[in-house]
């Protein structure tokens, strides 16, 4: 049996098919048989779900108002990456740059350059999507993960060594919840995060009762 | 939220230019529905429909009130795709008259301080959510056109993975 204990960017990334690293959670999704997650993991997915799904539906709005006017005829996904690079700023910028490549993929095809009113089109369905299909995404995803037990020891020691390593704090957490599942769990629990920092820093410490830490240059797709 | 130039002085938050496109959409809604009830063609007011919230959109965003742009946007879009589904659109026509006169409540309220605002804004944000996920657990569905090109790589992948 092969137990895996999920970080949160792992479970956004399959919730929304316009992300970077979808392919790469479909075929983590495809390897392992359980999947397990922790209080800590729920409530951060509960506060990046909303955060993300409005990021991107500001981003979309913003992107059909602009059409609606639109300065020439054929656009690009470069295009689209400057709108964003000229509009926005920290997480906003973020989850709107990453969702521009899936979004060309999945919702325009493989055209370089594309007339403006197709895009709108596609951008009617992707705003569509991201309330249909998102949240029955996260129920789904609700449902097939299983609650680690409460954490009850602070492990001290390695949340120290783990803030050496420049991980952060609401990471730590997660990594000690998972690091606490796996001490106690009869079967080996990998631990699979996309963010580096949470990766190196688990990687690094040989304390850890991971079976093995994976990050998300250890899955093929891109 | 509201700036506290407009702040001070405001009893209703719109410029008159803005106004008057939010006039002509209020009026074009009672009008799609009495058309609907009447089985007459709406297919015209659809498109009339569409470029005058997008018109709206466009003034509200630019006046600086974001938040409240894309809120209509969404309410907009959710009664845009049900002109095509008539019957559908006239048994939830409450449904829409609630929304869209919660919309009418946020602007035409008289502001002495951007907290009254905000509070409002938070009381509008919590209801139209509500009334969103109802939407999009019960009338939303993919277009027709997604579900052709779209359907096996995004919903049935996607489904078919938990």
């Amino acid at each position: 049996m092969k137990n895996v204990f999920l970080d949160t960017n792992v479970l956004i990334a399959i919730i929304f098919l316009i992300n970077s690293h979808y392919l790469k959670a479909k075929e983590i999704f495809e390897l392992y048989q359980n999947y397990y997650w922790s209080n800590g993991v729920v409530r951060e997915l509960n506060h990046r779900f909303g955060e993300k799904q409005i990021n991107l539906t500001k981003f979309y709005m913003d992107l059909k108002l602009f059409l609606e006017n639109p300065e020439k005829d054929l656009y690009s996904n470069r295009d689209l990456l400057n709108f964003v690079k000229n509009h926005y700023s920290e997480k906003l910028f973020e989850d709107a740059k990453n969702s521009v490549e899936p979004f060309w993929n999945n919702y325009i095809g493989v055209e370089s350059m594309v007339p403006f009113f197709n895009i709108k089109t596609s951008i009617d369905f992707c705003l569509n999507d991201l309330r249909i299909t998102c949240v029955g995404n996260k129920q789904k995803l609700e449902n097939k993960l299983v609650l680690a037990p409460q954490r009850n020891n602070d492990y001290s020691q390695i949340d120290a060594m783990l803030e050496s390593l420049g991980v952060h704090e609401e990471d730590r957490k997660i990594i000690l919840d998972g690091h606490d599942f796996a001490c106690f769990s009869t079967q080996p629990v990998d631990f699979v995060t996309f963010d580096d920092d949470c990766f190196n820093g688990a990687k690094n410490i040989d304390l850890l009762c991971f079976n093995s830490v994976k990050g998300k240059y250890d899955f093929r797709a891109s | 939220m509201i700036s506290q130039e407009k702040n001070e002085t405001v009893s209703n938050i719109l410029s008159d230019a803005a106004q008057k496109s939010y006039e002509k959409i209020k009026a074009l809604i009672l009008r799609i529905f009495t058309l609907l009830k009447r089985q007459k063609n709406q297919k015209n007011l659809k498109e009339e429909f569409y470029d005058s919230y997008i018109d709206f959109a466009r003034k509200l965003k630019s006046e600086g009130y974001d938040n409240e742009c894309y809120n209509y946007m969404a309410i907009c879009e959710m009664y845009y795709h049900l002109i095509d589904r008539p019957e559908e659109l006239i048994s939830h026509e409450k449904f829409f008259n609630d929304l869209f006169n919660a919309f009418d409540g946020l602007l035409s309220s008289t502001i002495s301080k951007s907290v009254d605002y905000d509070e409002k804004y938070d009381e509008f944000l919590l209801y139209t959510t509500k009334m969103q996920e109802y939407y999009y657990k019960n009338l939303a569905v993919p277009s027709r056109s997604y579900d052709e090109e779209c359907c096996n790589k995004i919903i049935c992948g996607l489904s078919g993975d938990f």
